[in-house]
């Protein structure tokens, strides 16, 4: 006898080939949550991880038609997850990439682990040290390192010396390392980190 | 580097070194990983999709909003389609449907053997009047944005359902009744004409006797009525009420005709009649007197005519909005706001 799991799967699999909005929403109940936990674990981030699962159904919708009855529709929905998902982390990746360098760099807990919670708060605390930069300087700081251009080119795109631009990041880094240990003082960089937010 | 699944593993189930993360994203970010990083994956989804969900998380919001894109997704896809369709079915509507009904009766009926009798549905546009034709010979009228289901074969008993306005003129066979099934209001007649106007978007609904007999019910039986000619009867769906009166049965069957007569109407039932006849919204501002009485006789007038002699008879003014595509993309029916003429 077939899996009566697999057999449900194919005949709302069938039904939504014909369109059935009805069965879509059954298929999203059923495997909503799943998806929503594990692509939850991947992104780190409730709000990028909502997203996902909404690509990832409106995908399964545009490609009804498409559906392989054959196949379990539990795996093609890993497929798409998969890729959905991979692709959110890379560019959450580009966005926060300095920023974990940073803390990297100011040897914020380097080996100690982390939750998600203190992760998140030490992107942000890196974002409020990065915000007490003159606002030119930082300006230079996020084109070089955030947006990742070379010094020549941010210098033609402001008009100023290569050397400002060298000159300019120097101090932004030696600010920041400052401002990131002052913190580690008093009473720690740890401690700023799980506190800073309540 | 190597890859390291456990370090992926350890991340995933939520702990992690920033050292760790530099580590995963290394793997996420380089091709030269993919199948050892996918195979981790397809793992800790299989265990995940296999355990119990514990997180509460209510994904209702985010089933909503799916449903939303598919809906503007379907609605891009049939817009252009749909705007010429308006303005062909005005045409259409009339000239082709009763032809078209005709045939498909026909090529029912030439399958009876089938057990299950088929349904033909009837749509009248908005803006357009419909006259169809039913298997036993009765004819009726259906107005704008109106919808008869009937089947193509009747048996003992003639049973049709309506969503909107229609006007029946019904043969007489005092061996099959006739019934109108309209949104929990059924009429039931032997041989008679009728006007019926019961949308589902409305908690009203309404029957005009122009000739013969007519027994209205509604669901659950909570009320009964018998109707003579010229009597109306107004069913408040919502509140299990109804109430009955005598009127001017040209004021309700006119539209047929392609006339709007308003013998002493409210402003709110003028509102809801011009509403449906020229397809339009209306937007009533709360200062304007609604007891206030219309009367006028409208034959072939434009909307604008329509809403000028309101402006000359009652205290009231409008603008008009023209139809603006909204964000979704949709084209917006126009849209009448009427307000106090009277300044303050």
């Amino acid at each position: 006898m077939a899996n009566p799991i697999k057999k449900m799967d194919d005949q709302l699999v069938s039904a939504i080939k014909n369109d059935d909005h009805y069965a879509f929403d059954q298929l999203f109940h059923k495997y909503g949550s799943s998806l929503f936990s594990f692509v939850v674990s991947v992104l780190k981030d409730d709000f990028e991880a909502e997203e996902a699962v909404q690509d990832v159904f409106l995908k399964i919708w545009e490609k009804r038609r498409d559906l392989d009855t054959s196949l379990s529709f539990k795996s093609y929905l890993f497929t798409i997850a998969l890729n959905t998902t991979k692709n959110r982390y890379r560019k959450k990746l580009q966005e926060n990439k300095y920023k974990q360098d940073l803390a990297f760099e100011f040897n914020a807990n380097r080996t100690s682990d982390l939750d998600v919670f203190e992760y998140r708060n030490l992107l942000d605390y890196v974002d409020k040290i990065i915000e007490k930069l003159p606002p030119s300087r930082r300006e230079i700081f996020i084109l070089s390192k955030k947006d990742g251009l070379k010094n020549s080119e941010i210098a033609q795109l402001l008009h100023i010396s290569e050397q400002t631009v060298k000159n300019q990041l120097v101090s932004a880094m030696k600010f920041l390392r400052s401002e990131a240990v002052k913190d580690d003082n008093e009473p720690g960089f740890f401690f700023f980190l799980f506190f800073y937010r309540l | 580097m190597g890859f390291n699944a456990d370090i992926v593993r350890k991340y995933l189930n939520g702990k992690f070194s920033l050292n760790d993360k530099r580590i995963v994203d290394e793997f996420f970010e380089n091709d030269h990983y993919s199948s050892e990083l996918n195979d981790v994956l397809k793992d800790y989804w299989e265990e995940t999709t296999a355990k119990a969900i514990e997180n509460n998380k209510n994904l209702d919001g985010i089933l909503d909003k799916i449903n939303h894109q598919i809906l503007l997704l379907s609605s891009k896809s049939t817009n252009k389609f749909k705007i010429l369709w308006q303005l062909y079915s005005r045409v259409a509507a009339v000239l082709l449907l009763p032809a078209l009904l005709f045939s498909v009766y026909y090529y029912f009926s030439s399958l009876t053997k089938d057990t299950a009798t088929p349904w033909a549905e009837v749509h009248s546009p908005y803006g357009a009047r419909t006259l169809f034709s039913l298997p036993d010979g009765s004819i009726g009228w259906l107005n704008s944005g109106s919808i008869i289901r009937y089947p193509v074969r009747f048996d003992s008993e003639r049973t049709v359902t309506l969503n909107g306005e229609a006007y029946f003129d019904v043969v007489k066979n005092p061996d099959s009744p006739f019934i109108v099934d309209a949104n929990q209001v059924k009429i039931k007649v032997l041989g008679t004409s009728f006007n019926v106007v019961s949308y589902d978007c409305d908690s009203i609904s309404e029957v005009v006797v122009a000739s013969g007999k007519v027994e209205v019910s509604s669901a659950g039986q909570l009320l009964a009525s018998k109707l003579l000619p010229s009597e109306r009867l107004v069913v408040n769906r919502s509140k299990n009420r109804f109430f009955k009166s005598t009127v001017d049965i040209q004021n309700y069957t006119s539209w047929k005709a392609g006339k709007l007569i308003f013998l002493n109407d409210n402003l709110d039932e003028v509102v809801r009649k011009v509403s449906r006849f020229y397809n339009v919204d209306f937007d009533v501002k709360e200062n304007v007197n609604r007891k206030e009485l219309f009367r006028a006789i409208l034959e072939e007038e434009s909307l604008e005519e329509v809403l000028r002699y309101m402006k000359l008879t009652m205290s009231v003014d409008y603008t008009i909005l023209e139809r603006k595509q909204e964000q979704d993309s949709r084209i917006s029916k126009r849209k009448v706001i009427i307000f106090n003429s009277i300044k303050n």
